[in-house]
């Protein structure tokens, strides 16, 4: 966690989350990602709304089938070009991991990461299934909550618990909200724990 | 207090002492009045008649198995070390209906042991786990392609640790930390029962026995060629006794090789009574085994019957005795081990001495009512920290799919690649 705040009130706890943006296919290409993802996803990390407000990095992971998957850099985004490893320590580092594009292969393994970590977790499919093999055995339900776009899209889910519409004036302002409240969930769990 | 033993074998479905160690356990827990459950594999041969209390229902790839190694399947490494997702549901299972209130897992090995812990630790399910060997290491090898899973572990595995050696400690943390919270407990023998004749001891032949599987990770072929050392420096007057089974073709051709077959009794496989008296007639155990040894219990049963180890000088239960105290240790040469057997022989009253302190040492030491107090203690502790989230099974099982799927998929493209 990251404390930040001055002497005179109490600490604020900013909370860290990592964007990780799978890459599409499976065949090693590199997609042209930035034409295909909704501009809050670019507004997430550069956006603060309040000394509070979360710390979002974003990172692009490819796992093409091979030995060890990696994680590339988006060159039109400049985003940092990572090693799978690196990408599990980079999610060891964060309280929320948000996935994007979690139905493909590189976005499957991403979930799996954040869950053995025991992170809490955000999905935003962004109407893409290259991969069916994770939504096929419930992986969609590890999520703690599932970013849509629209309530159409919200309804292809069902009865998902953690459903989350993005349709106000500041979706990255909402996204941020939900952020936090994971976070608060966790840091109330863990101090139920230490208590 | 409710203790859920998890054991990838457990008697008389055995290949090694780990698991016979594991059944100790098991056995002196209950009888400490702790109520236990076994979680073991299914057996490689039907079991006439099993316990309550030991549930045979885990699935095992064909590690154990060498006349079905050509048939097992393409995935058999990562189900045997990483996951096995049945065996999970298996666990989930019982976890939610018998709610024990700790862990006691052994090894691992083979029933995808990595995922059962990771499933423990999602739960907050609190375990001790007791090293007879360096299965944390052996779940996350995969000849060394994939370090960082031991580093991953290491930081995400919370539980404790019984180690039966350091040499054991080390091995592991070659691959996964675990130091900070092992406590290190010798392994333990039932006490065996054997008429020690001491009249004859010392008189005729000197008896020298080895006991062991025949291979040369445990030394044989070390001893053998010490045989070969004493008879080129003049001396006759011994046998060596050799109980166990394994290479024997190859044992056979290097005591032919060597002409020392007039020497050499090759015993075979002899049940433990058979072996006792073996051991209670012998003055002798010589034993070059490795240095990655863990701690076998051979030697304790030698010592424990007056019969003097000759151990290597590193090893797991070179450790554990004194060299010129409870036994006689020697480097793991011929020519070391030939030199220390010549003075074993030349001074039969300081061996005396040595035979009457290893009983001791094994009676004060070694023996369950030693052991159990740390190993319950240890087990009270890691219970009494416990707040469980069985809610979470759902979760648990639905990350155990998640990970087959992708595992399996990856498992895919590493034999596509090896098959290029």
């Amino acid at each position: 966690m990251t404390e930040v705040g001055g002497t005179d009130r109490a600490p604020i706890v900013q909370p860290r989350v990592l964007m990780v943006v799978a890459e599409r296919g499976t065949s090693g290409r590199i997609a042209q990602a930035e034409e295909e993802l909704p501009s809050w996803l670019s507004d997430a990390r550069t956006h603060a709304s309040s000394d509070a407000a979360p710390v979002v990095s974003v990172v692009h992971f490819s796992a093409t089938p091979q030995v060890t998957p990696q994680v590339t850099t988006n060159a039109a985004a400049s985003l940092p070009c990572l090693r799978t490893w690196e990408l599990v320590d980079r999610l060891d580092r964060v309280e929320v991991v948000h996935v994007c594009r979690p139905a493909t292969p590189a976005g499957e393994l991403a979930v799996l990461a954040a869950k053995v970590l025991k992170k809490r977790l955000v999905v935003s499919d962004l109407a893409v299934r290259d991969s069916t093999l994770g939504v096929s055995v419930g992986m969609l339900d590890l999520a703690d909550v599932l970013i849509c776009d629209s309530a159409l899209e919200a309804e292809l889910y069902g009865r998902h618990p953690g459903i989350r519409v993005l349709d106000g004036d500041d979706p990255v302002l909402e996204l941020h909200s939900i952020y936090a409240d994971l976070f608060r969930t966790t840091r109330v769990e863990a101090g139920r724990k230490d208590g | 207090m409710r203790i859920l033993v998890i054991s990838n074998l457990f008697p008389p479905d055995i290949v090694g002492g780990y698991e016979m160690q594991c059944s100790s356990a098991t056995e002196e827990l209950r009888k400490r009045g702790h109520e236990v459950m076994v979680l073991t594999s299914v057996p490689r041969r039907r079991i006439e008649a099993s316990d309550d209390h030991i549930l045979r229902l885990l699935r095992t790839p064909d590690v154990y198995s060498p006349d079905r190694y050509g048939i097992r399947s393409p995935f058999w490494e990562f189900e045997a070390n990483l996951l096995n997702v049945e065996n999970i549901y298996i666990l989930m299972d019982l976890l939610d209906r018998w709610r024990p209130d700790v862990c006691y897992l052994w090894s691992l090995v083979a029933l995808g042991g990595a995922a059962i812990v990771s499933a423990l630790e999602h739960l907050e399910m609190p375990w001790v786990w007791h090293l007879g060997d360096a299965v944390p290491a052996d779940l996350s090898h995969f000849d060394g392609e994939l370090r960082e899973l031991g580093a991953l572990f290491g930081r995400t595995w919370s539980g404790r640790f019984l180690a039966c050696s350091q040499t054991v400690v080390n091995s592991v943390e070659r691959l996964v930390s675990i130091a900070g919270r092992t406590r290190i407990v010798p392994n333990w023998i039932e006490m065996p029962v054997a008429n020690r004749r001491d009249e004859e001891l010392g008189k005729g032949e000197y008896r020298i026995v080895f006991s062991g599987r025949l291979h040369e990770e445990k030394g044989i072929f070390v001893l053998l060629d010490a045989v070969a050392e004493l008879r080129a420096r003049g001396r006759t007057d011994f046998r060596l006794e050799i109980v166990g089974t394994g290479d024997e073709a190859a044992v056979r051709s290097r005591i032919a090789t060597l002409g020392i077959a007039e020497h050499i009794s090759l015993r075979g496989w002899l049940p433990r009574t058979d072996l006792y008296e073996v051991l209670a007639a012998s003055d002798l155990f010589a034993f070059p085994t490795h240095m990655n040894d863990p701690m076998p219990l051979a030697p304790l049963e030698a010592a424990a019957l007056g019969c003097v180890p000759l151990l290597p000088r590193v090893s797991g239960v070179s450790e554990w005795l004194v060299d010129g105290v409870h036994c006689l240790k020697a480097e793991r040469t011929p020519e070391d081990f030939a030199t220390a057997i010549e003075w074993s022989m030349d001074h039969p009253d300081d061996l005396a001495a040595i035979a009457r302190r290893g009983a001791g040492v094994v009676r004060e030491s070694f023996l369950p009512e030693s052991v159990m107090p740390i190993v319950e203690e240890e087990l009270v502790l890691a219970a009494r920290k416990a707040r469980p989230e069985m809610t979470r099974i759902p979760e648990v099982y639905g990350i155990a799919l998640l990970a087959d799927a992708v595992l399996r998929r990856h498992a895919l493209a590493i034999a596509n690649r090896d098959a290029r």
